[in-house]
């Protein structure tokens, strides 16, 4: 619990003084948590070692009231769906406005054949510039965890980010990860597919069999879990019903679950990007009512 | 049919030499064995035997004789030996150690050392050296090649074939009969061929010869009396050459852009390992980093006794080097979080790329850009992040373009239902999965640039390919980029494609 929480309910200058002793004792706790018990680098300001989202339902929920930065972060997400692509091209345009430095993207040849090449027009309207990527291609998926560490032992880099698709790391591998992280103080962010959601399919299981796997073990300070949700309302809804047109989709919305995370218990918010402002906000669970324009139009 | 090339026994019993038909080449000696010329595997011989003689001086060049030499007659090496020899004690003991490493692989060899090619040309070949006699190295000492090529026959003077017998016809017998004619006499009666080989002969007359590698200025040099074939003592010379060469780059004010590693095998092999980096670089720690790698993956045989390191590719590099971040645009932030001022992390992106592409080859490590243009393909460029210069910060997209996250590297064609042919799809069918589309923005039409030439145009190579493109949205709220070929034509049911991801 933040200290601004405490202190207005104690109206004793004592009490106060006790607030204080304890936020400070919180802090140095997660510190040590962190670090593995090692320093935290000093001349690493606070401000540059958390992300915050901006929103305070999110940041309050974490323990470092942001995003760990110079630590690893899985961000999964069904196949077919970009939701965590995009979660992770926010955070990084988020961190990209705030600090210099040039962002590793590792992923395996193949799978950028498979599913797609991040496609640099996109970053730039997430409001990344796609020139401060470097954008490595390996054979093999083993070999994109030996470039994310040798990317982390680089502390002039921003953020490493790997696709690792559905390859098995290992508690071993990502603990070697998180420690070379928080060594040089540089952000991992990897990007793990889970099998697609939804959609019928003609006689045919769902790719993957089961809708989820049990997460493998791994040594990650957070894991979230990304899914798109029906985007926001757009200006002239109702005309446009009225007309009985089709409505646009409106700005990126979704379900990001905070699956673990050291120090914070599992939550979910539905958040909606602004990448006019490179801003998030949490959109109130209301709003999550399924439009129905197709279907109006299939009664015609 | 006639002899290409005959050994020394042959031509030692028999007096066969190039050039005889084999017919008179059998009826001198009956028992003689006639093998076909293999004239590409002799040329590929030489050439590799050219590289193996890198290790003495790095401008060896392939005397393929002239247009009308006879096959295989006439091949051999030239070594521009100029200031080389010291390395080995002298241009005699140069020319002895390769005498002696050649006889071990079971070359027969002749070899000279004179002032000009044309000279060592002569006295290697015909320089007085009796058929089998032992002694097949001459060193002619600088200045006396005219003396030591007044008693060779003039085919020493690498003449054309009429030439030589009009020559002959005239009862010239010895180069150095050719000394007192007045020039313009023979140059009358044959051309100024003639006066021309022998002016090169002589030295009267630059006679350039071109190195079949190209040849590195800054090279350093390890030789072995024994050789050596772990991968320990291969990498501690490498680090001791590197830190040799660093010297010589420091001094010139330069850096390395590409490095040649040659690997002298005992056997004759040549192992060569090239490596690149991506800003002129002269530390020998990073540069070793590089070839960490392909020693790793080296064939040493029986040992190498010979290392040779040259700089193939310089570059300018100040003291301080220009990092690849300067160019970005957070460099001008109001805190810079990161920078430690050091001057030495300036380089250190450039290292980590060296690293990765070493390892994972240069191609695969890549930079992004924004290329002005409309086609979704070509919007897009990424360049190897190796090439300079690095690319400037790319323009801003423009604001109200939506593009999609991930575009697939070519688009796939989707099954669809749509009320209306001219409206978007309701459903669509992607990779055996059913999407419901909720909602759809567009269309977006993007037609191929008109300045490109049919067939080499993007959009599938016709010039008048036109997309619409579409961004719908499915029940779930995931958003794809979908197009439909365009313009309609009515009865032709739409293809429609999907070509992106939304994030």
């Amino acid at each position: 619990m933040p200290p601004s929480a405490v202190s207005p309910s104690a109206p004793l200058q004592g009490a106060s003084a006790a607030a204080r002793v304890v936020a400070e004792l919180r802090h140095r706790i997660h510190a040590l948590e962190r670090a593995g018990g090692g320093g935290v680098t000093d001349r690493r300001s606070e401000l540059a070692r958390v992300l915050p989202f901006g929103v305070p339902e999110i940041d309050n929920a974490l323990p470092w009231r942001g995003l760990a930065l110079g630590a690893l972060h899985e961000i999964s997400g069904p196949a077919r769906d970009a939701a965590a692509l995009g979660f992770v091209s926010a955070l990084l345009a988020r961190l990209a406005a705030r600090a210099p430095g040039m962002v590793l993207w590792c992923r395996r040849l193949g799978a950028a054949y498979e599913a797609g090449n991040i496609y640099a027009p996109g970053l730039a309207a997430f409001g990344l510039d796609p020139s401060r990527l470097i954008l490595l291609g390996t054979r093999h998926g083993r070999d994109v965890l030996w470039a994310l560490r040798e990317g982390l032992s680089c502390p002039r880099l921003l953020a490493v980010v790997g696709e690792v698709e559905k390859t098995a790391i290992g508690l071993t591998a990502s603990r070697r990860l998180q420690l070379a992280a928080e060594k040089s103080g540089v952000s991992c962010f990897l990007l793990r597919t889970t099998p697609p959601e939804g959609g019928q399919v003609n006689n045919l299981p769902p790719e993957g069999g089961q809708a989820d796997i049990t997460p493998e073990p791994s040594a990650a300070l957070s894991r979230w879990h990304l899914r798109s949700a029906p985007s926001g309302p757009v200006p002239g809804v109702e005309a446009a019903r009225a007309a009985q047109r089709w409505l646009g989709p409106g700005r990126l919305r979704w379900r990001a679950e905070l699956r673990r995370c050291r120090g914070a218990g599992p939550a979910e918010w539905r958040v909606e990007w602004h990448h006019e402002t490179g801003n998030f906000t949490v959109v109130a669970a209301l709003c999550d009512r399924s439009v129905e324009p197709a279907a109006t139009r299939l009664a015609l | 049919m006639r002899v290409a090339a005959a050994n020394r026994a042959a031509e030692a019993a028999a007096g066969i030499a190039p050039g005889l038909p084999l017919a008179d080449a059998r009826a001198r000696l009956p028992d003689l064995r006639a093998v076909p010329a293999a004239g590409r595997a002799d040329m590929e011989a030489l050439a590799a035997l050219a590289d193996w003689c890198g290790r003495w001086t790095p401008w060896v060049a392939l005397d393929t004789g002239g247009p009308d030499a006879v096959l295989g007659a006439s091949h051999g090496l030239w070594l521009d030996i100029t200031g080389c020899a010291h390395l080995f004690d002298g241009e005699a003991a140069l020319l002895n150690d390769m005498l002696r490493r050649l006889a071990r692989f079971g070359f027969a060899a002749r070899a000279a050392v004179a002032d000009t090619p044309g000279a060592a040309w002569a006295v290697s070949r015909h320089g007085g050296a009796k058929p089998g006699s032992a002694r097949q190295g001459r060193v002619i000492a600088p200045g006396k090649i005219r003396a030591a090529l007044a008693k060779l026959p003039l085919k020493g003077l690498r003449l054309a074939a009429a030439e030589a017998d009009g020559l002959e016809r005239l009862g010239f017998r010895a180069i150095g009969d050719l000394y007192g004619i007045p020039r313009g006499a023979l140059a009358r009666r044959f051309g100024d061929g003639v006066m021309r080989r022998l002016d090169q002969a002589l030295g009267r007359e630059e006679e350039p010869l071109s190195p079949r590698r190209p040849v590195a200025a800054r090279r350093v040099r390890q030789d072995f009396a024994e050789p050596i074939a772990s991968r320990e003592a291969i990498a501690a010379t490498v680090r001791r050459l590197l830190a040799e060469l660093a010297g010589l780059l420091a001094a010139a004010g330069e850096g390395a852009r590409r490095l040649e590693l040659s690997l002298y095998r005992g056997d004759g092999k040549v192992e060569r390992i090239d490596i690149g980096t991506s800003a002129p670089a002269r530390a020998p720690a990073h540069l070793m980093r590089l070839f960490a790698e392909p020693l790793d993956a080296l064939d040493a045989g029986f040992g190498f006794d010979s290392l040779v390191l040259a700089a193939s590719l310089t570059q300018p590099l100040a003291p301080a080097q220009l990092g690849l971040d300067r160019q970005s645009p957070a460099a001008s932030a109001p805190q810079n979080l990161f920078a430690q001022g050091d001057d030495d992390d300036d380089g250190e992106v450039a290292r980590l790329i060296d690293r990765l592409g070493g390892r994972l080859g240069r191609g695969n490590v890549r930079r992004l850009a924004l290329f002005p243009s409309h086609v979704p393909e070509r919007a897009a460029v990424s360049a190897i992040a190796q090439a300079l210069p690095p690319p400037a910060r790319s323009g801003h997209w423009p604001a109200g373009k939506q593009r999609p996250l991930r575009l697939l590297p070519r688009p796939e064609a989707v099954e669809t239902v749509a009320m209306v042919p001219d409206d978007p799809p309701v459903m669509f069918r992607w990779r055996r999965l059913v999407h419901r589309v909720v909602k759809a923005d567009g269309p977006e039409r993007i037609a191929a640039e008109w300045w490109h030439a049919e067939g080499a145009a993007p959009l599938g190579g016709k010039a008048d390919a036109i997309r619409d493109y579409y961004r719908v949205e499915d029940d779930r709220g995931r958003r794809f980029w979908l197009y439909r070929d365009a313009p309609y034509r009515p009865g032709m049911p739409p293809g429609w494609w999907l070509h992106g991801l939304f994030g």
